[in-house]
């Protein structure tokens, strides 16, 4: 506990602030993204100090999940994709002139969520970092290709289109270098691609530029903004909720901990739990239930944690902003895995403390600030998108100073943009353009280890880390492609 | 009823990526064939002959699950599909994609000489992406519907000095 004390001064708070203030407008502005904000900052904080860094990402992150409610809750539009199960309830309440006791609650039970699995993460990176330590080439691998697995079965209805997402994705983490032997890979004579697609243009064109081209598709959308009327609510009334938030907060973080799935899918199995455990609400479901936004928010914030667990530990991202947040890892030359934190306690620290600082942030912004921000999160589009892109040219660039870069950001956002209308999750192809090189190259590395071995089956897979994690992704491919998964229905059924 | 030779987009798609996967594939193989090395275990090009090998599959489930579709559906529903995809601001999205290229050329050839103006400690530097910023936020808002002088000249200059002070003189961070 000292040690993350330790870090914490006045620079550091007003960093965690500063990213808080700027989590919250980018949350709750539709059209806006976490994912967006954190791709920007990344080009942004190349240059600081990492504790300054990972103090305001802390903080983006946190507030920025908590603040999707926010909209969620006054124009029925969610700020990010982890807030679409608040507008459920969220908006109805607005709709009775209740919007603040909603806001209210979103606030408190983020907080919660948001430190239950702070907390979480602090007592279980490391005994998890001592049981990756033991990991073989082939186990990462395979836990590269779980996540991988696991993200296209989640993020999306059509498992096939999430898998040929992934497949996108590794297809454009192989341009480059390759990462053993240097050989130079589908470059075609483009010198700028030498060094491989940079993760922070294609991260800033895929959630920046294809959410402004987004923004201009739909254009002619419109948007009801309710108006905040402030009323009294006890804090004893909204706090009676708390095991159903204990509850969801436990379902979020290991949701948030499986490689991709993330603040959507914890949300939406949260809020189904809590139909289903509440007997007797005092308003239906899907009417303005209070226990449908204490679900909702405990469970997303409670990802966080949960995503960074894997993050820090494996280096496997738990979701899109976790993906952004490693490539921050690397810009500032800390590589995350099983020795992250003893050799680099002072950033695991500095991310414990900004994470535990920013729940405070979010407790205060939520409390004070969120119920004024319904005029901010109303600026006319047309003056928002315009500037939004400039932001995006700005961060593509100011990450290697190439303006190849710009180009490739502009590249990667209107692929993103097609990807989306045509049903395809963005997700994943950012997880495997991340995971793709660690894939590779522990692949390579495990059939070389192997070639030298009498039986070369047992040296990949005979590691009992290496048959679960074997286990683990057979059976999330085959209970997810249509195929196989129908194959597997007529053999149980004609079992019956 | 007839299909009238319009084809299922899943169909298409998957026809798409399985040229994708086959090109690849094609691009594994023959430069393993002029490699030096010629143990795949340690070739460069054996990940990309994987990928290749699975995204071919993925893209024939695509096309097994389009056509699936099309023999499920009738030709009302997919009209009716059809014209809830194509619905949407097409054109917008091209106009806007033209901005950003000029913009991005501007960028890229108008080399501007910087020009530096000091108040006081307090310096604020000018080149090129001061004045394309200015002038790209400035069509853009006008063809977002953007009408008023008040708000097309002073908000435009306003966010481009914001940003260059924030991020060109403030946050150190070099501009294009």
């Amino acid at each position: 506990m000292l040690d993350i004390i330790s870090v914490v001064d006045i620079r550091f708070v007003l960093m965690v602030f500063l990213g808080s203030m700027a989590g919250l407008f980018v949350g709750a502005v539709p059209g806006l993204s976490v994912s967006m904000a954190t791709a920007l900052l990344v080009s942004i904080t190349y240059t600081w100090d990492t504790v300054d860094a990972l103090a305001m990402i802390m903080g983006v992150y946190v507030v920025g999940v908590f603040s999707g409610a926010v909209s969620a809750i006054l124009i029925n539009i969610p700020g990010a994709p982890s807030s679409v199960v608040t507008t459920l309830d969220g908006y109805p309440m607005s709709k009775k002139g209740q919007s603040y006791k909603a806001l209210y609650t979103a606030t408190i039970y983020s907080f919660i969520g948001s430190l239950f699995g702070l907390i979480a993460l602090w007592a279980l990176a490391g005994p998890v970092s001592r049981i990756a330590i033991k990991f073989t080439a082939m186990d990462y691998f395979l836990l590269a290709l779980f996540g991988l697995a696991t993200v296209g079965s989640v993020s999306t209805g059509n498992y096939t289109k999430g898998l040929i997402s992934v497949g996108v994705g590794l297809i454009l983490s192989m341009i480059g270098l390759d990462p053993l032997v240097g050989t130079k890979r589908l470059t075609f004579g483009i010198q700028n691609l030498t060094s491989g697609i940079n993760t922070v243009p294609a991260l800033v064109g895929l959630f920046g530029f294809a959410e402004v081209l987004s923004v201009i598709f739909d254009i002619n959308q419109e948007q009801n903004v309710l108006t905040m009327e402030k009323s009294r609510v006890s804090l004893r009334d909204t706090l009676k909720h708390w095991k159903l938030s204990l509850y969801t907060s436990v379902l979020g973080l290991l949701i948030g901990a499986l490689p991709g799935a993330g603040g959507p899918v914890a949300a939406f199995i949260a809020y189904n739990e809590a139909k289903r455990l509440t007997k007797e609400p005092e308003v239906p479901f899907g009417e303005g239930a209070v226990e449908g936004i204490v679900a909702s928010e405990s469970s997303n914030n409670a990802c966080i944690g949960g995503a960074l667990i894997p993050m820090l530990t494996l280096a496997v991202p738990g979701d899109a902003v976790t993906a952004i947040i490693l490539s921050v890892f690397y810009v500032h030359g800390l590589k995350p895995g099983p020795l992250f934190i003893t050799e680099n306690p002072s950033a695991f620290h500095s991310i414990l403390a900004g994470g535990f600082v920013a729940c405070f942030a979010l407790l205060i912004l939520g409390l004070l600030v969120a119920p004024h921000i319904s005029r901010v999160i109303t600026i006319p589009k047309n003056i928002l998108i315009p500037i939004v892109t400039t932001l995006c040219v700005i961060g593509a660039f100011a990450c290697n100073n190439r303006l190849f870069d710009v180009g490739l950001m502009f590249a990667f956002g209107t692929l993103g943009f097609i990807m989306r209308r045509r049903g395809y999750p963005v997700a994943p192809l950012v997880l495997a353009l991340v995971l793709g090189k660690v894939m590779d190259s522990n692949f390579r590395r495990a059939v070389s280890l192997a070639s030298s071995a009498d039986n070369k089956l047992v040296s990949m897979f005979g590691h009992w880390t290496t048959m679960i994690l074997l286990v683990c992704t057979i059976f999330v491919l085959v209970n997810n492609i249509p195929v196989t998964k129908r194959a597997v229905d007529k053999v149980f059924r004609r079992g019956k | 009823m007839k299909n009238k030779g319009k084809i299922n987009h899943s169909v298409q798609e998957g026809i798409f990526f399985l040229l994708v996967g086959a090109a690849l594939l094609g691009y594994a193989v023959t430069s393993y064939g002029k490699a030096f090395n010629k143990d795949w275990g340690q070739s460069p090009y054996l990940f990309p002959l994987m990928v290749a090998a699975a995204f071919m599959v993925l893209a024939l489930c695509l096309i097994k699950e389009g056509t699936a579709e099309w023999k499920r559906t009738t030709e009302g529903e997919r009209s009716g599909n059809m014209a809830s995809r194509a619905a949407g601001n097409w054109k917008g999205i091209g106009i806007v994609l033209v901005l950003c290229v000029i913009y991005y050329a501007v960028l890229m050839y108008l080399k501007m000489p910087y020009i530096t103006v000091g108040i006081f400690t307090f310096f604020l530097t000018f080149s090129t992406f001061e004045v394309a910023t200015w002038l790209f936020l400035i069509v853009m808002m006008m063809y977002m519907g953007v009408r008023k002088p008040v708000i097309l000249i002073p908000v435009p200059l306003g966010v481009t000095l914001f940003l260059s002070i924030a991020f060109r003189t403030m946050l150190n961070v070099l501009l294009p």
